[in-house]
């Protein structure tokens, strides 16, 4: 794979920071140049490689959707990007990171490479925090294996992957929408651990809930 | 961890714990709840009370700040109105929920700003601009929001606008390595600064703003003439943080900083501006490294921003 691609408009980029310069991509705008650039780094595969051994290809942009695995392959200082499809499977060395986990990881971000990258620092994303999950989304992350589903999102976290920790959330949202607290710490097997006390404390402080409006 | 094939429920009982005890993925769940599921999931356990507590705080800012600035306006009905909607207001007989719910639908704070700055006609070009936080706390998304809302309403728009708070006005230290605009406990002065200040904005080198590199670019290199202030008096009295900031950088004002004149409801004013001492106060030249940190915590935990917790006995 190694020189298949022309990355002639994105190896300056990668080495200085700068905005591309050279004359193949005068005639676009910043905005057009950086969406080729990183339409032409999709086309570069690369390998990660689960907790568990297994090997799994995806684009490089789609990649770089893990904020962690963008870190490690800006840490390798690689200016010849095509040279990166040479290198080991990048190891992810944490026990939510499965195979299955992986799997599905790869063929979302496949799915959404091409997304606006998320910025939580603009005024937009409010809205987008508010979406409904497409119809994609829902039918990705409704995965019968509670196991499955959770390890797909503590992976997704510990890649940094913010759009999918996003959807594992709306998805679990909507699962724990009108249970009681007895329910969600069933589904979710989580623990009680207050005193009978504090227990009564809380529910006294929150008695308002349960008042006629 | 290993487990066997045997082992699955306590893997899944570990995974459980790990999951739903992790605070960013309780934040991002949480964020999509109603306040009334928020308050339930207050019931769950210890770490689930402390996240739903925090978003639910957020939330109710909102509405503690829309009861407080009614009452002290009560002559502009018009801010408490949603256009959206012809003449609903918040209705009396609403409960607790819909109320915040209304709140936050209509975006009240962002009618206040737009007509606190109306009277913000004779600024000078180059002029800080401080206002509080409005009661947004900890959500930097919510700062931005507000200060570029105050930004287009200024007339001059070579303004830089600086939302006030401790962080802000003393420029806490942070990693240099990292881009300002991702640190979301830093303050103000750095998103604002990267993001707002026109004669940075483009192409600017985002690592270059940290720490006092930051505190540099913007307070040496740009031509503050003077300081607007303004706010609302309720906001003002009831925000401890903002009266902490206020009366720090009063120290570089001419003229007496006025509770009265300065803070009354919309009166926005401005004040000429001592830059020299301000300068002094935030790039000392003597003292041992980090003395001007040091005094920064201090500032800032003299007045600890607890005040959250009143909002529970609405």
């Amino acid at each position: 794979m190694n020189g298949e691609y022309s990355l002639d408009t994105t190896e300056g980029m990668a080495a200085s920071g700068d905005p591309p310069t050279n004359n193949a991509v005068d005639d676009y705008d910043a905005e057009e140049a950086l969406e080729r650039q990183r339409e032409e780094e999709n086309k570069i595969k690369i390998k990660l490689k689960s907790f568990e051994g297994g090997v799994y290809e995806c684009g490089l942009t789609a990649a770089k959707m893990s904020v962690m695995v963008a870190n490690m392959l800006d840490a390798l200082q690689e200016t010849d990007l095509t040279k990166i499809a040479t290198r080991e499977p990048i190891p992810l060395q944490n026990d939510a990171v499965t195979n299955k986990a992986l799997e599905k990881i790869v063929e979302w971000v496949d799915h959404h490479w091409d997304d606006p990258p998320i910025d939580p620092d603009f005024d937009d994303e409010k809205e987008r925090r508010n979406e409904e999950l497409s119809h994609w989304d829902k039918q990705f992350i409704d995965i019968a294996d509670q196991g499955e589903l959770f390890d797909i999102i503590a992976a997704a976290n510990f890649m940094d992957i913010k759009g999918l920790v996003e959807v594992g959330a709306k998805h679990i949202c909507n699962k724990i929408k009108g249970k009681s607290c007895t329910e969600v710490r069933e589904m979710l097997k989580i623990h009680n651990d207050f005193t009978p006390e504090e227990e009564a404390a809380i529910h006294k402080e929150n008695e308002w809930i349960y008042a006629k409006d | 961890m290993d487990y066997e094939i045997d082992d699955y429920d306590d893997y899944f009982v570990d995974l459980c714990q790990h999951v739903f005890a992790n605070e960013l993925i309780l934040t991002k769940i949480f964020r999509h709840l109603s306040l009334r599921q928020l308050f339930q999931c207050c019931l769950v356990c210890k770490t689930w009370q402390t996240e739903a507590r925090r978003v639910a705080a957020n939330r109710s800012q909102s509405l503690q700040i829309y009861h407080l600035f009614r009452t002290d306006h009560p002559e502009d009905d018009v801010v408490f109105r949603d256009p959206a909607i012809v003449g609903e207001a918040i209705d009396e007989e609403m409960d607790y929920c819909s109320r915040v719910h209304w709140v936050e639908k209509y975006d009240f704070k962002a009618h206040v700003i737009h007509a606190m700055s109306e009277g913000l006609w004779s600024v000078p070009d180059i002029c800080l601009v401080v206002y509080g936080s409005l009661g947004e706390d900890v959500k930097l998304t919510q700062r931005l929001y507000h200060t570029e809302m105050v930004r287009k309403s200024l007339p001059q728009t070579g303004c830089l606008v600086l939302n006030l708070n401790s962080q802000s006005l003393i420029g806490c230290p942070t990693t240099s390595s990292v881009p300002i605009h991702k640190i979301t406990h830093f303050g103000d002065l750095a998103a604002v600064s990267l993001l707002l200040l026109p004669k940075y904005k483009t192409g600017s080198d985002v690592t270059a703003f940290s720490g006092a590199n930051m505190r540099e670019k913007v307070f040496l290199k740009t031509d503050i003439k003077a300081i607007v202030l303004f706010t609302t008096s309720s906001i003002f009295q009831d925000n401890r943080n903002l009266y902490l900031d206020i009366n720090s950088l009063s120290k570089f004002m001419t003229g007496t900083l006025n509770n009265q004149t300065a803070f009354g409801g919309y009166n926005s004013a401005y004040f000429s501006f001592n830059k020299r001492d301000f300068l002094n106060y935030l790039v000392p030249n003597e003292g041992p490294p980090g003395a001007d940190d040091m005094e920064a915590r201090e500032l800032i935990y003299i007045y600890p921003a607890d005040y959250t917790q009143d909002l529970f006995d609405i």
